[in-house]
């Protein structure tokens, strides 16, 4: 099935006023934050972030082995992020074939990393993007409204607890591909969280990144 | 929203002038306006008041500043690290450790650390609160770890790690063998070890616990750090109060207090508003990820949002 039949399903079973909520604050990122974000043909910000392991992984080192799928999501709390994160799993074997590495960004600390990986058993790389430093390189991010921030706290989700800062932001939920000399090829961002990349067109992507030099940015 | 729209209104906030502000920018003054004003859109509102004369920040504005300045720190910050690390430039690690903090809470970091940047030099400075803070105020540590408290000094930015609760250590055949908890009224028969700072804070918890319940140890003999406590509680010179983290010394009993839940948070100080060096901030960055065993729960139900 489609990700976005999944991710539409998920937002159905949501209550009216929640779905209205999100709906008003996908429009106001789409007229706003979405045109920040960086474009096909920029150069990728390199990076270095903690892992699920506890590790650091370093940008330019999974460079080295090819092209790169960098995915910016909300969170383990959010199940829609939930629902591309295991996505993006099942279409692994593929990203991989096509000679890519994949990783997850993802704002939360405190070892919600660890856990996300582990519950939802990924194979790639979950990284804590803390205070989200990376994602606001790549432009990515956004300031939650109030009432997104309290409605969220309605239901038990403290992002201030999970990020261990009050600035209150998330990253919009984005799949850019980069190819292996970090130059940014295609960019999927969206104000809708259901709106997602489909894995089997970065799939496509990478494989066309594969086959040729041919210079189509996607956007 | 843009880095650059951060900056841009970081820097007007700060001239509360529209054509410096574009100056300090290098960019144009309308150029700076427009990405004002896309900002406000994003936020939902007008982030300064524009009179003829004088621009102010609007109660958005103000409320902004904060996490937008942050956020431009953490930004340029992390650019700073991935250069750093792409030539493999590492900065000295110079870190305070409260005397009841263990030293085990920073080794799975700093194994990572040495892995990436074994050039990185290390300083480890155990000390009590006052002394680690008057350190850190004069720039000769880069982060604490401490216990959370009202008395740390308001310029310290702090990162709580975990909480955790105090627990009694007691020798192998102490008469405490056979309880699960034991109640402060207890330490009226016995001979407390305490460290010797009065604002040490595990003999502040105690004192607190003990005044309390108008209760006074039958002896007290002191000493000035943990690892001196801990020896004379395994030679059966008294019993002592640790942090239910410290490792080490299995032969001794651990018993809870009745009643006490977690007693203190562990949090890592950095001072606000000073930039790290490429390799303090990552330090900061894979301790703040860490999940601590205590507070890992299990993974997040399936909740909505």
């Amino acid at each position: 099935m489609e990700l976005r039949r999944h991710l539409s399903d998920i937002l159905a079973s949501r209550p009216d006023w929640y779905r209205a909520l999100l709906a008003t604050i996908a429009e106001r990122l789409r007229v706003t934050a979405c045109e920040g974000v960086i474009r096909p043909g920029e150069p990728m910000p390199d990076f270095v972030l903690p892992n699920a392991e506890g590790d650091l992984v370093f940008s330019d080192e999974m460079l080295a082995r090819g092209p790169l799928v960098v995915c910016f999501v909300r969170g383990d709390w959010c199940p829609f992020c939930r629902t591309n994160l295991t996505a993006l799993e099942e279409a692994l074997p593929d990203i991989e074939a096509a000679g890519a590495t994949l990783v997850a960004l993802m704002p939360d600390t405190a070892g919600h990393a660890t856990r996300a990986k582990s519950a939802l058993d990924l194979h790639y790389q979950v990284l804590s993007d803390v205070d989200n430093a990376v994602g606001l390189r790549f432009g990515a991010v956004y300031r939650v409204p109030d009432e997104y921030r309290d409605a969220l706290l309605s239901f038990g989700i403290d992002l201030g607890k999970r990020h261990g800062a009050e600035t209150c932001m998330l990253p919009l939920p984005a799949t850019i591909i980069v190819d292996a000399g970090g130059i940014v090829r295609s960019v999927h961002v969206s104000g809708d969280v259901t709106d997602r990349a489909e894995p089997r067109d970065v799939v496509a992507c990478l494989r066309a990144l594969k086959a040729g030099p041919a210079a189509s940015y996607d956007r | 929203m843009e880095l650059n729209q951060i900056r841009y209104f970081v820097v007007l906030a700060r001239t509360l002038n529209f054509t410096r502000a574009a100056e300090t920018c290098n960019v144009s003054q309308p150029a700076l306006t427009k990405a004002i004003q896309k900002l406000e859109e994003e936020l939902g509102g007008p982030l300064f008041h524009r009179e003829r004369s004088h621009t102010q920040l609007t109660d958005l504005g103000r409320l902004m500043i904060t996490p937008l300045e942050r956020a431009l720190a953490s930004a340029q910050e992390a650019k700073l690290q991935a250069e750093a690390f792409r030539h493999r430039q590492s900065s000295p690690l110079r870190i305070g450790l409260e005397y009841s903090v263990p030293a085990s809470v920073l080794t799975p970091v700093l194994m990572v650390l040495r892995r990436h940047c074994e050039d990185a030099e290390l300083l480890l400075r155990q000390g009590s609160q006052a002394k680690l803070c008057e350190r850190m105020l004069a720039s000769e540590l880069d982060l604490a770890v401490v216990v959370n408290g009202p008395d740390l000094n308001e310029r310290l930015h702090r990162w709580p790690l975990f909480a955790e609760r105090y627990v009694l250590i007691c020798p192998p055949e102490h008469r405490f063998k056979d309880r699960d908890a034991v109640a402060v009224d207890d330490l009226a028969d016995e001979c407390l070890l305490l460290n010797e700072d009065v604002d040490c804070p595990v003999r502040r918890f105690l004192t607190h616990l003990c005044e309390g319940r108008g209760v006074k140890p039958h002896r007290q003999h002191y000493a000035d750090s943990q690892e001196q406590i801990v020896e004379m509680v395994l030679a059966s010179l008294g019993i002592a109060v640790v942090g239910e983290n410290l490792p080490g010394a299995s032969s001794l009993l651990r018993r809870r207090f009745e009643g006490e839940e977690d007693s203190r948070t562990i949090v890592l100080t950095t001072v606000a508003g000073r930039q790290l060096g490429p390799t303090p901030a990552l330090f900061l960055k894979l301790m703040r990820s860490r999940g601590w065993a205590k507070d890992a729960g299990p993974a997040t139900k399936a909740v909505t949002g």
